[in-house]
C-alpha cells in the first residue's frame, strides 16, 4: 500500500474489463482509489464488488446493512464465493488478502474494519481465531488456580469465548450450599471477567500499541446482570463476551454464559479498566482493593440479581482464596 | 436373474439439433451440422470446418461472458465450476429428465447414477495453467480445477442434480461414452441401480479440435457440404464436433411401474481391445469384430437378426476400412446388415460419440428408419460386400448395433432393439 502509482491506460482498461459486471459507480470508485488514493471510495468499491455476487432485492444495498450482518448465514456467501470475492477485492484494491485473514472475515463489520485497516496501513485488527489452552492462560492471566475459571479461551476479533468445567472439588461447593452444591453466581461472573481480562491482555496492547502488565487490568462494574438458571458440579459453562467499546482506559463488553446451549446468565456493560490506574483508584468509589478486601461485597451492589435467585447466589464462601498479589478484577 | 434394460429419455445438444425433434428431423433428412468454424485458422493446410453447436457462446473462460439458450436456468453457483461441455450436458440432462418424466425424488436417489464421459476441457486447462505459470497460483481462479479437469462432467452433474447412486467417469478416448453406456447397462441389468444417466459431452473449440490436426487425423476439405465423408473413396479425415447427449437407461421393471414411455430396449453389449497400437486401429478389424460378436452373444441375438449398424466410421482412411473388415468378419455367411455413419452429419464427437450415436440408433429404431451415410459421392470399392446406406431404404429396423472405437484400440458394440 505504501508504493502507489497511478494506473497506466492498459491497467485501467484491464480493471474496467475485470469489473464490467459491476455498477459504473463501483468501477468509478475502484479507479478513484487506485488513481487518486481517495480513501472514501474504498468502501463503495468493496460493497459494489461484493454486491455483484449477491442476489439483492431492488433498492437493497450492502451499505445500508448493519455491521453485524453475517456473510454466510445472512447473505448466503459460501466459501467458494468468498474466495471469488477475495480475489476480486485483491484485484480491485491491489493488495493481497491472506487466507487466515479471509477466514476471519465473517460479518460486514469485519469487511469494513479489515479494508479500513489495510488502506490506512494499520495492522489488521481482525485476527484469525486464536485458541488458548489452560496452560497458556495461566501464563497470561494474573488469576491462577484455584481461582482460575477458564479451561480454554478463544479470541476472534472483538469476541472472546471460554469454557470452564466445574469439577466439583472447588472449595466453595462445600459451603454453597450445605448438602446442595450450586455454582455461586459471583463465580460465574468472575469467570466472565477473566475471559474479558484475557481479551484485554491479548488485544489491547496490539490495538493501542501499549505495554500492559498482567496486573494492570481492573474490574470496574456491570450495568446489568441476569441469571436464568443454576449450574451444578459437572456442568461445563461456555462464556462469551463481545467488546462493544474500547477507549483507554476502559473497555466495555456484553456477554452471556451458557451450559450445553442453554442460557445461564447474561451481562451488559461489563467494564474493565486497564493501564496504571493508581491515580484513578483513589477517586473511584469501588476500588479493586476494596473488592478484594470485602470479598464479593463491593461488586454485589453493582450486580442486579433477579428476585428469586438473589438469596442463593449473592454470597461467596468465606474461605475464597484471592489471587495474591493480584489487584485484578475479582468480582 | 438379469434385469431387462430400456431407454426412457434422451437429451441432445448436438451439431444437428438441440432437441429431440430437431435431431430426429436432421437424421431423417440427412441434414448436416457442419459449418465453417472461424476459431480454426482459415488457411490452406488447416482444417476449416466443425460440427458447430448452435445457440451457445463461450467467448472467454470467464463464465459471466457465456450465453446459452434462454429456456435453461443455470445458477451462477452452478455455472462457476462448469466448462462448456458441462453446460451442454446440463441442458441435455434437463431434456432427458423431462422426457423420461423423472421426478426429483427419482433423480436424486441412491438407485440412480450417472456414467459420464468427456475429455475434460483442454481450453480451460490451458487458460488456467497459463495464469498459474505467468501470474502465480494465487491469481488462479479458485474453481479452475473442478471446472476443467477430466471428471468435471461427473463432478458437476452429481452436485447439480444431487445424484446419489453410482456416478463416475470413463476415459477410453473415442469409445468413452460407449463404455459408459455399457457399464450403465450392467449397473441396471445386475440390479445395482434402477436408473443410470449415460452422459457423453465434449467442448467444441480450437483446443478440443485442432490438436487432432497434429496427428493428421482431420479433414482439410473446406466445403462443409462435402466433409466428412465416411466410406467415400476420397475421405480425408474426420471433422471435430462437441455438444452433449444424455440417455436415460432404466430397468424395465422401474419404467413400467412408472408408466414411462419406452424408446428402445438395450439387449446387451460387448467390448474388446485390439492389443495393437496406441492410435491406429488394427487394420483387419479383429478387435472390433470380437466386440460385436461378444455383444451379440450377450444379447442372445443371432447374426441374421441384425438389421442396421451405426458405424464408428469417422472418415479416416484406415479406420473406416478396418470397421468394414470387422463387419465382414462377423457377418461372414450371414445376412450383412445395413451400415451408415451419422458422423457425416455431426462430425466426430470424441468422448461424446458413443452416447450420441446410441441415442441416434434408439431414435431410428423407434421411428422405423435407418439414417443414411451422407456425403458419399463415390463409395470406396473396398466396402464391397457391406451395404452402406448411401440413400434411404424403406426397411424398418428391429435390431441394431452401435459401434465405437478409441485410441489404444478400445472397441465397444451396443445392441439395441425396437420396443413394440
Amino acid at each position: 500500500m505504501t508504493d502507489f502509482a497511478t494506473l497506466s491506460p492498459d491497467q485501467e482498461a484491464k480493471l474496467r474489463e475485470s469489473f464490467k459486471r459491476c455498477t459504473p459507480e463501483t468501477i468509478d470508485a475502484i479507479l478513484r482509489f487506485r488513481n487518486k488514493r481517495d480513501l472514501s471510495a474504498v468502501i463503495v468499491a468493496v460493497n459494489g464488488v461484493i454486491e455483484r455476487y449477491l442476489k439483492l432485492a431492488p433498492g437493497e444495498t450492502l451499505a445500508a446493512k448493519p455491521g453485524s450482518t453475517r456473510l454466510g448465514e445472512d447473505l448466503g456467501i459460501d466459501s467458494l464465493t468468498m474466495l471469488e470475492i477475495v480475489m476480486a477485492i485483491e484485484e480491485a484494491l491491489d493488495f493481497r488478502i491472506e487466507d487466515s485473514e479471509a477466514r476471519a472475515i465473517r460479518t460486514l463489520g469485519d469487511v469494513r474494519q479489515y479494508v479500513d485497516d489495510r488502506v490506512n496501513n494499520r495492522p489488521v485488527s481482525l485476527a484469525a481465531v486464536e485458541v488458548y489452552e489452560r496452560d497458556r492462560i495461566c501464563l497470561i492471566l494474573p488469576q491462577q488456580p484455584p481461582f482460575l475459571f477458564l479451561d480454554k479461551g478463544e479470541i476472534r476479533g472483538d469476541t472472546v469465548k471460554g469454557t470452564y468445567l466445574f469439577r466439583g472439588d472447588e472449595s466453595f461447593f462445600a459451603g454453597h450450599f450445605r448438602d446442595e452444591p450450586i455454582v455461586p453466581a459471583s463465580i460465574v461472573y468472575e469467570a466472565l471477567g477473566q475471559a474479558g481480562c484475557l481479551w484485554v491482555l491479548e488485544q489491547v496492547p496490539k490495538r493501542l500499541s501499549l505495554v500492559l502488565p498482567a496486573n494492570h487490568v481492573l474490574f470496574v462494574g456491570m450495568d446489568e446482570a441476569r441469571f436464568a438458571r443454576r449450574a451444578k458440579p459437572g456442568d461445563e459453562i461456555t462464556l462469551e463476551l463481545e467488546m462493544s467499546r474500547l477507549r483507554a482506559p476502559l473497555v466495555v463488553f456484553n456477554g452471556r454464559v451458557t451450559v450445553q446451549g442453554q442460557l445461564l446468565a447474561r451481562v451488559e456493560g461489563l467494564t474493565l479498566a486497564f493501564g496504571d490506574l493508581s491515580a484513578h483508584e483513589n477517586a473511584e468509589p469501588a476500588t479493586p482493593h476494596a473488592a478484594d478486601a470485602n470479598g464479593n461485597g463491593a461488586t454485589a451492589a453493582s450486580v442486579s440479581v433477579p428476585a428469586g435467585t438473589n438469596g442463593k447466589h449473592a454470597s461467596l464462601p468465606a474461605d475464597r482464596t484471592a489471587p495474591e498479589p493480584s489487584p485484578v478484577s475479582s468480582l | 436373474m438379469k434385469k431387462r434394460v430400456v431407454i426412457t429419455g434422451l437429451g441432445f445438444i448436438t451439431s444437428i439439433g438441440n432437441s429431440l425433434p430437431e435431431v430426429l428431423a436432421s437424421l431423417r433428412e440427412a441434414r448436416s451440422g457442419i459449418e465453417i468454424f472461424p476459431e480454426l485458422p482459415q488457411e490452406p493446410g488447416y482444417p476449416r470446418v466443425a460440427g458447430t453447436v448452435k445457440g451457445f457462446s463461450f467467448p472467454s473462460v470467464t463464465f459471466d461472458d457465456w450465453t446459452w439458450p434462454p429456456q435453461y436456468t443455470i445458477e451462477r453457483t452452478q455455472l462457476r465450476s462448469m466448462s462448456p461441455h458441462v453446460v451442454y450436458a446440463f441442458c441435455a440432462m434437463q431434456q432427458a429428465i423431462a422426457q423420461a418424466r423423472l421426478g426429483p425424488e427419482r433423480v436424486s436417489n441412491p438407485r440412480t447414477g450417472a456414467m459420464c464421459a468427456s475429455g475434460g476441457s483442454m481450453w480451460m486447462i490451458y487458460e488456467h495453467l497459463h495464469v498459474m505459470a505467468t501470474r502465480g497460483v494465487h491469481k488462479c481462479y479458485p474453481l479452475a480445477l473442478p471446472a476443467s479437469i477430466p471428471g468435471t462432467l461427473n463432478s458437476n452433474l452429481a452436485a447439480d442434480f444431487k445424484l446419489k447412486g453410482a456416478v463416475l467417469g470413463f476415459a477410453s478416448a473415442c469409445a468413452s461414452s460407449a463404455h459408459a453406456f455399457g457399464y450403465g447397462y450392467d449397473q441396471i441389468s445386475q440390479d445395482r441401480q434402477d436408473v443410470s444417466f449415460i452422459v457423453g459431452a465434449e467442448d467444441c473449440n480450437l483446443h478440443s479440435i485442432l490438436p487432432f490436426a497434429g496427428v493428421r487425423a482431420l479433414s482439410l476439405v473446406a466445403d462443409p457440404e462435402k466433409t466428412p465423408a465416411p466410406f467415400d473413396v476420397k475421405r480425408d479425415g474426420f471433422v471435430g464436433t462437441g455438444g452433449a447427449t444424455v440417455v436415460v437407461l432404466e430397468s424395465l421393471e422401474s419404467a413400467q411401474a412408472r408408466g414411462a414411455e419406452i424408446i428402445a430396449e438395450v439387449l446387451g453389449w460387448g467390448e474388446a481391445a485390439d492389443g495393437y497400437n496406441v492410435m491406429a486401429p488394427e487394420p483387419e478389424g479383429e478387435g472390433l469384430a470380437r466386440a460385436m460378436s461378444l455383444a451379440l452373444e450377450q444379447a442372445g441375438v443371432a447374426r441374421d437378426e441384425v438389421d442396421y449398424i451405426n458405424a464408428h466410421a469417422t472418415g479416416t482412411g484406415v479406420g473406416d476400412l478396418s470397421e468394414i473388415k470387422a463387419i465382414r468378419r462377423v457377418f461372414n455367411g450371414a445376412r450383412v446388415p445395413y451400415v451408415s455413419s451419422t458422423k457425416a452429419l455431426t462430425g466426430h464427437g470424441l468422448c461424446l460419440a458413443g452416447a450420441m450415436e446410441a441415442a441416434f440408433t434408439a431414435l431410428a429404431l423407434q421411428n422405423r428408419f435407418m439414417p443414411i451415410s451422407a456425403k458419399i459421392s463415390q463409395l470406396d470399392p473396398a466396402c464391397h460386400g457391406v451395404p452402406v446406406l448411401t440413400k434411404p431404404v424403406g426397411e424398418e429396423p428391429v435390431v441394431a448395433l452401435s459401434n465405437s472405437s478409441g485410441f489404444g484400440g478400445a472397441n465397444v458394440s451396443l445392441v439395441l432393439k425396437r420396443w413394440a
